[in-house]
């Protein structure tokens, strides 16, 4: 093969990632989550601000093997979230309650933390050969928006 | 000579030190809005109407279903750049080409780019080689 082959197989090899997609998605049926401002700005009440967020952490466990000996150290995945405990809780207490108004704030961070860091030397210290691992992965989704109410028919009418 | 020898090596101890204690990570945090967006736009499969009419799936029939993606970049999670996406042009136009009403279910995903990726190994790699290299040699 000529360079130019391999220089495009280094380049793809140094784009290609993990391609891990985590959604934020709501399954909610009379009661709309919207994303920009709600169409009509007369006859609805604004409520306040309610927000949540889901995060997805994942963290690669430190591996190293010599002949005789391998050793794991570590590793961890888990979501957290509270969209449960926020957003659909407030939904489902107040059915007559919709939110408008959404904004996303998206933050993905990866890395290695220092403790990740003393675990590759102490897995290298143990099996005398280099070892691997140990990275972290971030990503989180804080959605906030505004909770609005359609003021009921009775009220209208009492306004005219 | 001495002295400035002893000050690149002090300069490198003091950059590993900062790197052991803080870690080493890239991150980015964008906002995504979309205030200006001239029609309803939902993340569940309702939506509120110009006259407070509340809309369900048995009111609407489905026109065609879209995604689009974009990319930001950042250096670090822990340093905030102002560096938002405003998709209400985008919906705006989804909407108008396609002859809708409204956007329902809308979903929003992120994924993060620099994970496992072979660009940041790299980078992790070579660089700090690359700054003792050049600390050195000068």
């Amino acid at each position: 093969m000529n360079n130019k082959i391999w220089l495009s197989i280094f380049i793809c090899l140094l784009f290609q990632g993990c391609k891990t997609w985590h959604t934020l998605e709501y399954e909610t049926i009379n009661q709309p989550i919207q994303v920009g401002p709600h169409a009509a700005i007369t006859n609805v009440d604004t409520l306040g601000v309610i927000s949540g967020y889901y995060l997805f952490h994942s963290e690669d466990a430190v591996y190293s093997e010599a002949e005789n000996i391998g050793i794991t150290l570590g590793g961890d995945e888990y979501i957290e979230e509270n969209i449960s405990s926020t957003i659909y809780r407030s939904l489902d207490d107040n059915p007559d309650h919709f939110i408008a108004n959404g904004v996303f704030q998206v933050e993905v961070e990866q890395g290695m933390t220092f403790w990740g860091f003393l675990r590759t030397v102490i897995a290298s210290s143990i099996t005398g050969e280099e070892s691997t691992g140990g990275e972290f992965a971030t990503q989180t989704i804080r959605h906030s928006g505004v909770v609005y109410k359609i003021k009921p028919k009775s009220s209208l009418d009492e306004n005219k | 000579m001495k002295t400035s020898s002893y000050k690149a090596v002090s300069l490198i101890v003091l950059l590993h030190t900062v790197v052991l204690i803080s870690g080493c990570s890239v991150g980015a945090k964008i906002a995504v809005s979309a205030f200006d967006v001239q029609y309803p736009v939902s993340q569940t499969s309702s939506f509120y109407d110009s006259q407070n009419q509340l809309k369900t799936e048995a009111d609407y029939e489905p026109v065609k279903d879209f995604n689009f993606t974009f990319t930001k970049w950042g250096v670090s999670s822990m340093i905030e750049i102002r560096n938002s996406e405003d998709i209400s042009n985008r919906l705006n136009n989804i909407i108008e080409k396609n002859g809708g009403d409204a956007i329902v279910d809308l979903q929003i995903s992120v994924n993060n780019p620099a994970g496992k990726n072979g660009l940041l190994w790299f980078t992790k790699r070579l660089l700090p080689q690359l700054l003792c290299f050049l600390l050195f040699w000068q």
